[in-house]
């Protein structure tokens, strides 16, 4: 997987739908071909007091890595990421009595795929509980593995069809590991970052 | 009357023995073919045999030694233990006939092929320990080969040992470093996976903990790591 | 154009196929050390790929249990396994969860449990040491692997972990290797069973491959 780029694409006054029909025909405008869609989903654990102090385990999916399950351990003081083969959600399911998730938690991201040169764009619709939250753009240039190489490729090309909303920095989670060999867990970690974001946020009001 | 009953019994029962015979001989030239063919399998074909044929083999003298032990146990077959074999001349020398019956590999019926028929004159102890052989062990055979290939003890030892830690468990280490944030008995390995020593008691590992933490730290992990182990000693 | 079905969708759908093999059944045995090479010939001519050999391995098990009070009464334990391989690397680890053995007909050939299998990144055991697990023991398997079919055979010496380094100073804990008869399949497919008595008659008498409930094995030793 090359390196990836997710910003949070604002829909001022337009419906989700909308937002995604417009950014679709930029983007489409500009050479690209959908191919097919995606999804990546998030559910949240959180240890049973009996346990000592709180931790929360997020287990993600990736279409992109299908057989996978990713999973991010917060203890607090730190993050430690997991990868697995599929079977890892049937053992949470094993786990039951010691980590509980909150299914209001859960959070998602999915929409049109599209591909254009050597990027790979998707425009996804963002919804907490079925409540739609926001517009996600995810943006991966497949060639290069190293952020410091190709970060301003990816900044212009970003701004080239998202305008001025499009990110000006590197994502926070990137800034210390420019240098560092990318890889789909690094994608995993800024999606998590967002779907925190969006979960504290109020509803947007307008059913994706 | 008595006499023309008795007859009859003696020609029912030497009909019985004849057709229990017949029927032992076949069987037993049932077997010595299939013995003969399994010899020469092994002699010609072995590079191309596989196991499973192999074992074929054995599972069709197997079965051909079950069916002849039928017919020695049926009730139509006499018992053949209270009849005798009535030497009719006794000489050391080859015998012809007998060499011909058995494709030349019997030339005299000596009391070491036969020495059930043709024993010297033992006493019993003498005959006991002539059966166990010169280095008076008793024939491996008779005892079952189990015992010799694996141990019923390592079984267990070894499965309990896999299945819950039998002989495998082992106190807290007293290297590693307890992480506040965790409640409980630790071990929280430092980028390895966590090995420490055999049986280390309670007490000498508390104390290797006062490395980097402060005082309260330990004492919380006094407490809960006491609380929650489960090999009260 | 449809969108992807979520991972959770395709996973409860293939646990309704019930295709996900998240069953074991086992027959376990032992050989002396002296024997040892009879018995790995004996697979050998039994077992698939004659002509490459068997599969060596040399592995590091380290066995967690996830406890937490259930203030009622018995204290609830999901025990856990990682097992790495010490002879490759970054080899992936495996992650497994072993459930109780099935208690029910006696007359059922092998030990039956649930087992979860998956491999997973080296960061597994920091991982399970934040979640909460402890680390009850460990121990070093070295042996062979044979495969037969859907059957997995393997031949292990046991060591005991001796000081910090798992890798040097190990001991052996027996001076017999542990056999195992083993098979990963859906729930359900008690034909399995018959077909493992079977190939196991075979090794006899070099080994006699049993169910054993190690449980009971517990109190008595």
């Amino acid at each position: 997987m090359g390196v990836t780029i997710l910003t949070q694409f604002p829909t001022e006054n337009r419906t989700g739908p909308h937002t995604i029909d417009v950014l679709s025909k930029r983007i489409m405008a500009l050479g690209a071909l959908q191919q097919g869609q995606f999804l990546v989903d998030c559910e949240t654990y959180t240890s049973v007091p009996q346990l000592g102090p709180q931790r929360t385990v997020h287990v993600l999916h990736n279409s992109e890595q299908p057989a996978t399950v990713f999973s991010l351990l917060e203890t607090g003081t730190k993050t430690i990421p997991l990868a697995t083969d599929g079977l890892f959600d049937l053992l949470m399911m094993k786990m039951s009595s010691f980590y509980t998730s909150k299914k209001q938690t859960k959070a998602e991201s999915k929409g049109p795929r599209y591909e254009i040169g050597d990027f790979c764009v998707k425009l996804g619709t963002v919804t907490v509980s079925s409540n739609f939250k926001g517009i996600l753009v995810e943006v991966e240039y497949r060639p290069c593995v190293v952020p410091a190489m190709c970060w301003d490729l990816l900044k212009e090309f970003l701004q080239g069809f998202l305008g001025l909303s499009g990110p000006t920095n590197p994502p926070a989670y990137l800034q210390n590991r420019m240098q560092e060999i990318y890889s789909p867990i690094d994608t995993i970690h800024q999606y998590l970052e967002h779907f925190t974001i969006f979960r504290k946020s109020p509803g947007i009001g307008m059913r994706a | 009357m008595v006499y023309v009953r008795y007859e009859k019994m003696q020609q029912r029962e030497e009909k019985q023995l004849e057709s229990a015979l017949e029927s032992i001989i076949q069987r037993v030239n049932d077997l010595k073919q299939s013995i003969a063919s399994m010899i020469f399998k092994i002699e010609n074909e072995y590079e191309t045999m596989a196991w499973p044929t192999f074992l074929d083999n054995y599972a069709l003298i197997s079965g051909q030694l079950t069916s002849l032990s039928k017919v020695l146990s049926h009730d139509k077959c006499p018992n053949l233990r209270n009849l005798t074999v009535l030497p009719l001349m006794l000489s050391p020398e080859r015998d012809e006939q007998l060499a011909q019956a058995t494709e030349g590999r019997v030339t005299t019926f000596a009391h070491d092929l036969v020495p059930d028929y043709l024993e010297p004159n033992l006493s019993l102890w003498q005959r006991i320990k002539l059966r166990q052989g010169k280095n008076g062990k008793s024939n491996p055979r008779l005892r079952g080969n189990t015992q010799q290939n694996s141990s019923v003890a390592d079984t267990h030892l070894l499965v309990a040992a896999v299945g819950m830690g039998k002989g495998l468990k082992m106190g807290p280490s007293p290297n590693g470093q307890p992480n506040p944030t965790s409640g409980g008995m630790m071990v929280a390995p430092q980028g390895r996976t966590g090995g420490p020593p055999g049986q280390s008691q309670m007490p000498p590992s508390t104390q290797a903990m006062t490395m980097n933490k402060a005082p309260s730290a330990i004492k919380t992990n006094i407490k809960s790591a006491a609380q929650m182990h489960p090999y009260g000693r | 154009m449809s969108a992807p079905g979520t991972a959770m969708d395709s996973l409860s759908a293939a646990l309704k196929c019930n295709i996900i093999p998240n069953q074991e059944y086992l027959l376990q045995g032992s050989v002396l050390d002296q024997y040892v090479e009879v018995l790995l010939h004996r697979l050998r001519g039994l077992c698939d790929n004659v002509d490459s050999g068997p599969e060596s391995f040399h592995d590091h098990e380290l066995c967690f249990t996830l406890r937490a009070g259930s203030g009622s009464g018995a204290p609830i334990v999901l025990p856990l396994r990682v097992r790495r391989a010490l002879d490759v690397a970054d080899a992936p680890f495996q992650l497994r969860y072993v459930g109780q053995q099935e208690l029910g007909d006696k007359n059922r050939p092998t030990v039956v449990r649930s087992s979860i299998d998956m491999a997973c990144s080296s960061t597994i055991v920091e991982f399970l040491t934040e979640l909460g697990c402890r680390l009850d023991f460990e121990y070093i398997a070295r042996g062979y692997m044979f495969r037969k079919g859907r059957m997995k055979i393997t031949v292990s010496k046991i060591f005991k972990v001796a000081g910090n380094k798992p890798v040097e100073t190990v001991e052996p804990i027996s001076q017999s290797y542990l056999v195992e008869l083993s098979v990963l399949a859906p729930s359900g497919q008690d034909a399995i069973g018959e077909d493992m008595r079977i190939f196991a008659e075979q090794l006899r008498p070099l080994v006699q491959l049993e169910k054993i409930d190690y449980k009971r094995l517990g109190s008595m030793m």
